[in-house]
């Protein structure tokens, strides 16, 4: 502790850096594996083929599933830990997928639209639901050739907390992120010009940008300390 | 109005909000402040290497740059991860190939691993530490100024000695061979950071998916900025308590026996902690 510190303050300092200390044996009962799951964030793949729109729907995290199925009541409630958190368990995503309560849940919380009419959908496949997801097929009215935009409203997990966002993609490089206040996006469909630029190429010039920013910065900072430090030691010697 | 406010008064809303500034910024200055409360908020939570950083500072007799030094490493590996994380997985497909669950897994087998060696390289040196005190070399007793040899780069060819608890302290500890302590550092900074926080993730895919991906990444590296806060405060109480217990050791027989097995304890405290990270991530693994 650097010596023009207050004693006063050093003290309650040190009192403080003893309860630092302690935090070594905290360290052992709250392990850092435990402190936050990490895992896929819920998706949406958007496609199209004339009038038929389709859609892959990932739930995301395991943990998901089985939150999922308590939401739908295919789970007793005591899988809820005192802490309010749930944890996968081998056999949730088999129930969930198996239950017809899922396709209604999708069916109302994955919405379609085109020119103002809702698409009627119906699930696909649901089998394995960690690796393939659920896939969904929409009819649009009109036929073929197909809209030219579809509306795609998605709702799901949002119910479960607010927090949950769907990351989603579509045709031709688009892409969209939805939340509990932004649950719609229009989406851009068949030969119809896209007015996206390429997210790829964006994304390289901006990551690429601030990168250089930082690590300039960085090196600035760096070469000022140097610097000082020798100033220092000239000075001293 | 209320709920432009919850970002500003709950901890954990915080993170979860942290997406929303990406897909609607708002005042720019405040979005950065709040990635960085929310990266702060984020390491006062259980883990993220605290612990580590306390154990290693007092059991290699760190200084405040070294401190420093722990925070900014875990901050930079932290900003690496989420960036190549969230890169492959919007555009490589990453989830294709694995599962972020396990990924997560993975990087925190590989961190608990680091952990572990870097509890037996500081256990070992201060073993020899120990034996060199025994044969009556190398140790010191008086005011440690850590002066003329720059920050420890040296490659330990114990030409010096000096007491490294803090410069200016009077410490009665076992002075150390001039060596560095760079190393334990760094790789304890790398297992800190391996592993991406979700809302930061998040904030980066995001990002990327919106097409602001310089944007989300100036909050990621707001985010790193308060997390190293946290971990250099930590640093620096850890090294303020090691400080107080080897002056008030000076007087205190119980309080100087304390002293001198605080570095080893440490060292052993990083080893069971380590070990504890690598079997919970092995057992997720098996799982």
């Amino acid at each position: 502790m650097p010596s023009f510190v207050p004693a006063r303050v050093r003290r309650v300092l040190g009192i403080l850096g003893i309860a630092a200390l302690c935090l070594v044996a905290l360290g052992l009962a709250a392990p850092p594996a435990s402190a936050h799951p990490f895992g896929d964030p819920q998706t949406v793949e958007l496609t199209a083929d004339s009038d038929e729109v389709r859609l892959r729907w990932h739930v995301g995290m395991s943990d998901d599933v089985t939150a999922l199925a308590l939401h739908l009541g295919l789970l007793p409630q005591d899988r809820v830990l005192l802490d309010g958190a749930v944890l996968y368990e081998d056999g949730d995503d088999d129930l969930l997928a198996a239950s017809p309560l899922l396709p209604a849940y999708l069916l109302d919380r994955l919405m379609v639209t085109a020119g103002g009419s809702r698409c009627p959908g119906e699930v696909v496949s649901a089998g394995d639901l960690m690796d393939d997801g659920v896939l969904l097929s929409f009819r649009c009215p009109g036929g073929v050739p197909g809209p030219t935009s579809v509306n795609l409203e998605v709702r799901t997990l949002t119910d479960l907390h607010p927090a949950y966002r769907t990351l989603a993609s579509g045709p031709s490089g688009q892409r969209a992120v939805y939340d509990g206040d932004h649950p719609e996006h229009t989406w851009t469909l068949g030969g119809a010009p896209v007015e996206v630029s390429s997210a790829s190429s964006s994304a390289v010039v901006q990551l690429g940008s601030a990168l250089v920013v930082l690590v300039g910065t960085g090196a600035a900072g760096a070469f000022y300390v140097r610097r000082r430090g020798r100033r220092t030691e000239v000075s001293v010697g | 109005m209320m709920s432009s406010l919850l970002p500003l008064v709950s901890l954990t809303s915080w993170g979860e909000r942290l997406p929303d500034l990406v897909t609607a910024p708002g005042f720019v200055p405040l979005a950065f402040v709040i990635a960085f409360a929310a990266g702060a908020a984020h390491a006062v939570a259980p883990g993220h290497g605290k612990s580590l950083a306390a154990a290693y500072l007092v059991g290699s007799e760190g200084r405040v740059r070294d401190a420093a030094w722990m925070a900014g490493s875990v901050a930079a590996m932290h900003t690496i991860s989420v960036l190549v994380v969230a890169v492959a997985w919007t555009f490589l497909s990453l989830s294709d190939v694995l599962r972020l669950d396990d990924l997560t897994a993975g990087l925190r087998l590989v961190a608990g691993l680091l952990v572990i060696a870097t509890g037996l390289w500081l256990l070992r040196r201060r073993l020899r530490a120990a034996a060199g005190e025994g044969h009556g070399h190398g140790h010191g007793h008086g005011h440690g100024h850590g002066h003329g040899h720059g920050d420890g780069d040296g490659d330990g060819d114990g030409h010096g000695v000096r007491t490294l608890a803090a410069p200016g302290a009077v410490s009665t500890a076992v002075a150390v061979p001039i060596s560095s302590r760079r190393p334990g550092i760094v790789l304890l900074g790398i297992s800190g950071g391996l592993a991406p926080s979700p809302a930061a993730f998040l904030v980066l895919v995001s990002g990327l998916y919106v097409g602001r991906a310089g944007f989300a990444l100036a909050l990621v590296v707001a985010f790193g900025a308060g997390l190293a806060l946290v971990l250099f405060t930590v640093g620096l109480l850890a090294l303020a308590g090691s400080s107080w217990l080897s002056r008030a050791a000076e007087s205190r027989r119980a309080l100087h026996l304390a002293s001198r097995m605080a570095p080893a304890l440490a060292a052993v405290s990083l080893i069971a902690l380590g070990g504890v990270i690598t079997a919970l991530a092995a057992r997720t693994l098996l799982a």
